[in-house]
């Protein structure tokens, strides 16, 4: 007998059962959070995302969502370089004309050397990391976003400030509602859901922002239909 | 699973009774996520429904953890990630070295993980010259004290700021201030080197999703996403009860966790990888090892008396409101596991009660763990037959043998044990102080070492009750 097959015939035999061909999946129930109009799921998402200690602007326009990035981070900001913005390839037309409108320089993070050292060099100084987001919880301020070879994960990770941009149209009431779309489609590498600016409270329970990860996460809604 | 081979209980207790720090510490932290905790449920909703949900969801993975077990190592396996299965913690410790010895990696970063404790991993790495780098700051600091974490969660809450900043003082090679965002800012540096070249990271997981082949892992301050990030090899340890069925379980967990854990209503970072990364991505690793331990977790499935404490999810929650956890905090238990949870799974996992026949009695048998508990492990119900079985398989002390033995010996010989009781209200006084017992020779000054015990009445029941039949009779003749 494999490795394999003696340990899970194991726990059969702790059960005192052969392993079952099928089993009946689970039904549970749980009180529901929900918002009732998508004026509501909106508003709720903006609410929510603050009080999950991020920045957030809603934009129907390139110059609004350009607005608010200079309202953030200054009409130019002081650590704008060359290198110091990084982008996903895939990001919403919005994001693109918004930094073209800006003028400000950005990198896209598959065109960084392809060594990942110097890679992961150029990223450790970033100061903004740009990406999109598959979805919204309002429940919980978090975005999600899925990883694949245009969406590099270290982008929304290693720059000191996260900026996403989403469309109001992907803002779910609920992570279960979230989980179960992604369910329908091929499952990514990496599937991060994020809830605010990296924190610890590890030192005599004092909040502290910004350990390992974004010490400032912004999110653009994009509300344009 | 020991913490220190010369480990006392009483030493242990006094130590943790005397450190006012420690115990003012461990109030602080309790209290804190006691009442995030209960904010957070409040705002979810009817919390017991929850709380039922959960308990569903654990014990349907538990009676049917075979087929869910087969089920992710086949996902597992479909999406090109390597399977190790350990039956004990040395075969986990062993198949990990062997992968640094097929790379020759010599330094590892580290996100928090339970189950790496359990299996006392990096002491066995570092054996073999290899640098391990834990980069929870909490785990950061207590690696640099050489401690073991005091409580699952916030497991460096025993060290005050200016003890960091002692500690980090050697490696800045200058004074540091001990606010928090200057220590935090420090660690902040110092790990981002090791993060950004690190070439391989071991992190825990807080679920695995059978149907997907999906690990699910929990953080705050980002380390877990930069350990499943950056290393181009990844370990992932999991204890092989860790399992959901599906996201859709998955989602009621991940509420339950971090609403109990820690009152949020989600970790700021959780992050579901179903590893190794596509073809083309840039980050996560391109080579994916799943450690999947029994750790003896096999012979409490087949206890039904203790299988529910398989339905753990390891919050934390019942060591906040444990009134003896919150006095004597966790390295007073001696165990990894320490807190209800920690008492009730630490014989169970080490199959061991003469090195553990201690743990049963750190507790108040109040119930404020089972309430507490997300998923309903009926814990003080566990911690009193843990005490049960401990006396069935003959660990019990020699002095509470004798003291049972005698005390059945008299009580079934009531002239006799009269005599004694007359002889007790008679010469007691010697003993009383203010209406109280308060001393006396051994087995008697166990007790009274520590509280008083009420006097011997001077007329025994029996030695009333002539006169108490009499009054029944008379009484009864009266309601005619």
């Amino acid at each position: 007998m494999s490795n394999r097959q003696e340990f899970i015939a194991n726990i059969a035999k702790k059960l005192g059962r052969p392993t079952p061909s099928s089993v009946t999946p689970i039904e549970v129930t749980y009180p529901l959070f929900q918002t009732n109009s998508p004026e509501g799921r909106l508003e709720g998402f903006l609410k929510m995302f603050e009080t999950m200690g991020g920045k957030v602007a809603k934009a129907a326009t390139s110059a609004e969502a350009a607005e608010a990035l200079k309202t953030w981070f200054g009409e130019k900001p002081e650590w704008l370089d060359a290198n110091k913005v990084v982008t996903w390839n895939e990001l919403p037309t919005m994001a693109r004309a918004c930094l073209e409108e800006l003028g400000w320089p950005a990198r896209i993070y598959a065109d960084l050397p392809a060594n990942r050292e110097e890679r992961y060099a150029i990223m450790d100084k970033a100061e903004l990391g740009i990406t999109g987001a598959d979805y919204g919880i309002v429940q919980s301020g978090s975005l999600v976003l899925k990883s694949n070879a245009k969406r590099g994960r270290a982008v929304s990770l290693v720059p000191i400030r996260h900026l996403a941009f989403i469309p109001a149209s992907a803002i779910r009431d609920r992570l279960d509602q979230v989980l179960a779309e992604l369910k329908e489609s091929s499952i990514p590498a990496a599937i991060e859901i994020i809830s605010g600016p990296s924190r610890t409270s590890d030192i005599e329970m004092d909040l502290s922002i910004g350990v390992h990860g974004p010490v400032e996460i912004y999110c653009i809604v994009i509300d344009n239909q | 699973m020991s913490l220190d081979n010369h480990y006392d209980v009483n030493a242990a207790l006094d130590k943790a009774l005397n450190d006012d720090f420690l115990r003012k510490a461990t109030r602080r932290a309790t209290d804190r996520l006691r009442n995030n905790k209960k904010a957070i449920t409040d705002e979810l909703g009817n919390w017991e429904e929850w709380r039922q949900a959960g308990e569903k969801i654990r014990n349907h993975v538990v009676l049917n953890l075979d087929y869910y077990l087969d089920m992710l190592i086949d996902n597992v396996e479909k999406n090109g990630g390597i399977v190790h299965l350990a039956k004990t913690p040395e075969e986990a410790v062993n198949i990990t070295k062997d992968i640094f010895k097929k790379h020759g990696f010599k330094s590892v970063i580290k996100s928090k993980s339970m189950i790496t404790e359990e299996i006392h991993l990096n002491p066995a790495l570092e054996k073999d010259g290899i640098e391990v780098v834990e980069t929870d700051l909490a785990e950061y600091i207590i690696q640099i004290a050489n401690e073991p974490p005091s409580h699952i969660i916030v497991p460096a809450m025993h060290k005050n700021r200016d003890q960091i900043a002692k500690l980090f003082e050697p490696i800045a090679g200058h004074p540091l201030d001990s606010d928090t965002p200057t220590l935090t800012k420090f660690a902040r540096e110092q790990l981002r080197q090791k993060f950004m070249a690190s070439k391989i990271g071991i992190t825990g997981c807080n679920f695995a999703v059978a149907d997907t082949g999906t690990v699910t892992m929990v953080t705050n301050e980002g380390n877990g996403r930069m350990t499943s990030t950056i290393p181009e090899v990844q370990i992932t340890m999991m204890g092989m009860e860790r399992i959901v069925p599906s996201f859709k379980e998955l989602s009621v967990l991940l509420n339950l966790l971090a609403r109990s854990a820690t009152g949020q209503r989600l970790s700021v970072y959780t992050t579901l990888t179903t590893p190794p990364r596509h073809e083309e991505d840039l980050d996560g690793p391109k080579e994916w090892h799943l450690v999947i331990l029994d750790h003896n977790r096999s012979e409490i499935l087949g206890d039904e008396e203790f299988r529910s404490s398989l339905r753990c999810i390891r919050c934390g929650a019942c060591f906040n409101v444990c009134p003896v956890y919150r006095q004597v905090g966790g390295h007073a238990y001696g165990s990894v596991y320490s807190g209800p949870i920690g008492v009730v799974i630490t014989p169970l996992l080490e199959q061991d009660y003469e090195k553990w026949g201690h743990l049963p009695y750190f507790s108040s048998l109040c119930a404020a763990c089972a309430e507490a508990c997300p998923v309903r492990i009926p814990l003080h119900d566990l911690i009193v037959k843990h005490r049960d079985r401990k006396v069935l398989k003959g660990y019990t002390p020699n002095l509470e043998k004798k003291i049972f033995k005698y005390y059945g010996y008299y009580f079934s010989r009531p002239k006799t044990l009269n005599k004694f009781i007359r002889l007790g209200a008679k010469f007691q006084f010697v003993l009383v102080r203010n209406g109280r017992i308060t001393g006396g020779p051994p087995p008697l000054s166990n007790w009274t070492n520590s509280k008083t015990l009420p006097m011997v009445a001077k007329q025994t029941f029996r030695d009333q009750w002539p006169e108490l039949e009499k009054n029944l009779q008379n009484m009864k003749r009266g309601d005619k």
